[in-house]
């Protein structure tokens, strides 16, 4: 009897351990360490990668990608092409926001109006747009021109809920540029696998799984904790420590101490990120320089002496430990319209560069301010502080005014710089997006040249770019684009350093393919 | 012109004979027969010589950037394999010298610290001698204030001065002031040190005769003040803002440390730990190593000094 009893016992506790087994297992949290958080958790105000790759854990746009970065379906089951202009997308049935209201077409088209509006950063795609209801679960997207890219550009504009919008009053994106605060800068509310569980800004942000998430989950992270942690050492040493799991931008001279640890596992990459240095080329005086000096960077001679004072090997040897590759255009390999003829590394010449400026009317150099952010590319205020080693070599006086990210890029949009360092990743593999929003005249309404920071104005150079958008023979656009890079090399607009190499750190334990545009796609990570 | 030999001997008689009288004196007696304090000594004359000739101590250029070489990028020190002699410490990502920027930051250092004691020595000293002469409301006031104070760490204070300094001058004329910027917010987070033992001691020597009898003769305030009681307040001060340097040392360092501080144009020992902090993994611990070095002697050097001259000077321990 009292053998019976222990037998049912024994049962018991197996059964229990069984049971609680597996939920112990199931717990899988990811922490995430980054050099400096999301700017917002509105997903139209800042077009910068870190919020993009944070928000696209709880918000889902039409089309996705797949593993081979082929477009899949995610909120669209499928689309179509009706007409040259016009493109319909049957919605995914059954969908529901996190806060429990259906998804539908009325927020398809609530969400592509509020990306046109003057403070999102997304509206060059949509940009003359118009959304059509056709019911509950289908939308037609209409282009005033045929637009080969719309479904590409649709990828950057995951979906909100109108009602969720506007029941909480947030009806235009957050206006980060004005340093607004608003209910979508905190609170969150899409399809996506997470939802927002905690947010403080600039410390941690916590998102949790849905389970009645409605997708395919590739990986089996439970929850994800991102952490921004601004100093480079204390990052990796958090890693090093195991209060993080993955870090998504290993500064470059830490990499062969991390390799060295045998919990940790380094992932390699080619980004499709080229850092760059851009000028004022508007004003006829110079902002941050000497007082009434004409300003210089409008002389191609001056832009070129910049370029051949630059020793990019030096930079990529020492700054970047070799993990960057050496560039003269602004666009990185891989992209549609990018010229390897161009990639012809200039080598250093200082003495011409001194001629190139004497020639310009400045043989004894003169002084400015050039602006760089801190915390937004690997190791950006070395490069700079190199950059400005480099120009004074070749008599000119820089200043090196390095600031965060929060306050570099409201500076820069409002064009109240001489100098800035830039980072551009073209989207959708395409150096389409980059000529139309760094290129073409400024105009916020269609989305063109919003991120102008030279404010170049060049009606011939507009109208080459708006000639190559419209071609839609995918082989003459590519030569199209290849032949204004080439003129952009060729004019010195830009001077161009290196395509950055983009490296994660992880521990065994994880998994996750690192894309060449820095996606974290949260969906692909495992947790074992 | 006889008279002017006279005076000038006369100068030089009493300076001889202060000297003589210094050389006698108990406190040189103990100084020369304490081997730290004159090691201690020893260290910041040296540092104060390197801070005030610069360029005479330092052996490369540090601030001319055209004169630097990226082939001389990250030399570890000379003793090393692949160093060099003309880095003794090494060199930084830009191929700068490391000795020649940590002498130059320690100007920097000096420089602020001394400024801010200075500074925290005039404001404690003064409030002290009138809280402790007037009494009564102001003195509550003041030393209500100080209490208040105390309950702060300086750190908190000094970095609530200089956030308030910073959004006052604009972040656009911030790096002109920095240095301003950082005397004022580390003077202000010291002076409480001064008032405390100021009051205290006016406290005791305002009720003196020879006090008693300047106030009858009709002697102003101030004159009282800074003539009669400061120079018999003085000492305990004196010991306190040598304690107190160490630790205006060690607040500067940190507040540039967390990049609050000196800009990295002008480098203070505290902005070159912070630099080298970013290297500290990646192999070159040289670029953090030799300033924190340089910034642990020169304190220890001024602690130990100031321990000698408390007890040197405290007749109690006798």
């Amino acid at each position: 009897m009292l053998n019976l009893n222990m037998q049912r016992l024994v049962i018991a506790f197996l059964a229990a351990g069984l049971l609680a087994a597996p939920l112990a297992a199931q717990a899988k949290p990811l922490r995430i360490g980054a050099q400096a958080d999301a700017g917002t958790m509105d997903p139209q105000a800042q077009n910068i990668q870190t919020t993009i790759t944070l928000l696209s854990m709880i918000y889902e746009p039409l089309v996705t990608r797949d593993k081979s970065l082929a477009k899949a379906p995610a909120l669209a089951e499928s689309w179509t092409a009706v007409d040259p202009l016009t493109w319909r997308f049957k919605l995914r049935p059954g969908v529901k926001f996190h806060d429990g209201s259906p998804f539908t077409a009325a927020d398809v088209a609530f969400t592509i109006a509020r990306a046109k509006a003057p403070t999102s950063q997304f509206a060059s795609y949509v940009a003359g747009t118009e959304v059509k209801v056709v019911d509950d679960l289908t939308v037609e997207v209409k282009t005033t021109v045929p637009d080969p890219l719309i479904i590409d550009k649709l990828l950057y504009v995951p979906i909100m809920s109108k009602v969720w919008s506007e029941k909480n009053n947030a009806l235009q994106p957050q206006n980060l540029r004005e340093k607004q605060e608003s209910f979508t800068a905190l609170n969150a509310n899409g399809t996506g696998p997470f939802k927002l569980t905690s947010r403080a800004p600039d410390s941690k942000t916590v998102l949790d799984r849905v389970p009645s998430y409605w997708g395919k989950m590739d990986g089996n992270v439970t929850q994800v904790i991102w952490t921004p942690i601004g100093s480079d050492p204390t990052r990796v040493a958090a890693l090093l420590s195991g209060e993080l799991d993955l870090l998504v931008d290993v500064p470059a001279q830490d990499v062969a101490r991390i390799q060295q640890n045998a919990d940790i596992k380094i992932e390699k990459v080619d980004e499709f990120r080229t850092i760059f240095f851009g000028f004022d080329l508007k004003n006829d005086s110079l902002k941050y320089g000497e007082p009434g000096n004409k300003n210089p960077f409008k002389d191609i001679r001056v832009r070129q002496a910049i370029n051949l004072s630059v020793d990019r090997d030096s930079i990529v040897r020492t700054v970047m430990r070799g993990l960057a590759s050496p560039t003269t255009q602004i666009l990185a390999p891989k992209n549609v319209g990018y010229d390897p003829a161009l990639d012809k590394v200039v080598t250093t010449n200082r003495d011409q560069a001194k001629k190139l400026l004497a020639e310009a009317g400045y043989p004894n150099g003169f002084a400015f301010t050039f602006d760089c952010p801190n915390d937004r590319y690997i190791n950006d205020e070395q490069v700079c502080k190199t950059m400005a080693t480099m120009l004074s070599q070749i008599g000119l006086k820089p200043t090196l005014n390095a600031m965060p990210r929060a306050r570099y890029f409201p500076k820069i949009w409002d064009r109240d710089t001489s100098m800035y360092m830039m980072g551009f990743n073209s989207p959708y593999f395409d150096g389409m997006y980059a000529l139309e929003t760094m290129l073409m005249s400024r105009d916020d309404k269609k989305g063109e040249g919003i991120y102008n920071y030279s404010n170049i104005a060049d009606t011939e150079l507009d109208q080459a770019i708006a000639a190559a958008r419209a071609e839609l023979d995918p082989r003459k656009r590519h030569d199209m684009q290849a032949a204004i890079y080439k003129k952009i090399t060729d004019d010195a607009l830009f001077v161009s350093l290196y395509n950055q190499v983009l490296v994660y750190a992880m521990r065994k334990n994880v998994s996750t393919p690192v894309r060449p545009d820095n996606w974290l796609e949260i969906r692909w990570v495992s947790v074992n | 012109m006889m008279s002017a030999i006279i005076a000038r001997e006369s100068v030089i008689g009493r300076l001889n004979g202060w000297l003589a009288r210094s050389w006698r004196s108990d406190f040189a007696h103990d100084f020369r027969r304490s081997p730290i304090a004159i090691a201690s000594m020893a260290i910041i004359l040296l540092y104060v010589a390197a801070a005030s000739f610069p360029s005479f101590f330092a052996p490369r250029p540090v601030f001319d950037l055209a004169t630097l070489d990226f082939a001389d990028a990250f030399k570890p020190p000379a003793w090393l394999a692949g160093g060099d002699w003309r880095f003794l410490f090494g060199a930084d990502d830009q191929g700068r010298d490391v000795l020649s920027a940590i002498i130059y930051g320690l100007r920097v250092s000096l420089f602020v610290s001394v400024a801010a004691v200075a500074l925290s020595v005039t404001i404690g000293v003064t409030l002290g001698l009138v809280a402790g002469f007037f009494g009564g409301l102001l003195d509550s006031v003041i030393m209500r204030i100080a209490d208040l104070q105390l309950t702060f760490p300086a750190m908190l204070v000094a970095v609530l001065v200089d956030g308030l300094l910073r959004a006052s001058v604009g972040q656009r004329f911030h790096e002109e002031f920095a240095v301003l910027i950082i005397i004022v917010a580390i003077a202000l987070s010291g002076w409480v040190q001064y008032a405390r033992t100021v009051r205290g001691l006016t406290m005791v020597v305002a009720t003196h005769n020879y006090v008693l009898a300047a106030r009858m003769l009709g002697r102003s305030v101030p004159f009282i003040l800074f003539r009669h009681i400061l120079p018999n307040v003085a000492t305990p001060v004196f010991v306190v803002a040598t304690i107190q340097l160490a630790v205006a040392i060690i607040l500067e360092a940190t507040l540039s440390f967390v990049g609050l501080g000196i800009p990295p144009t002008q480098p203070s020992l505290g902005t070159l730990i912070r630099v080298g902090n970013g290297y500290l993994l990646s192999g070159e611990w040289w670029l953090a190593i030799f300033p924190g070095l340089a910034l642990l002697v020169l304190v220890l050097a001024v602690n130990l000094l100031g321990d000698f001259l408390r007890d040197a000077l405290n007749p109690r321990l006798k």
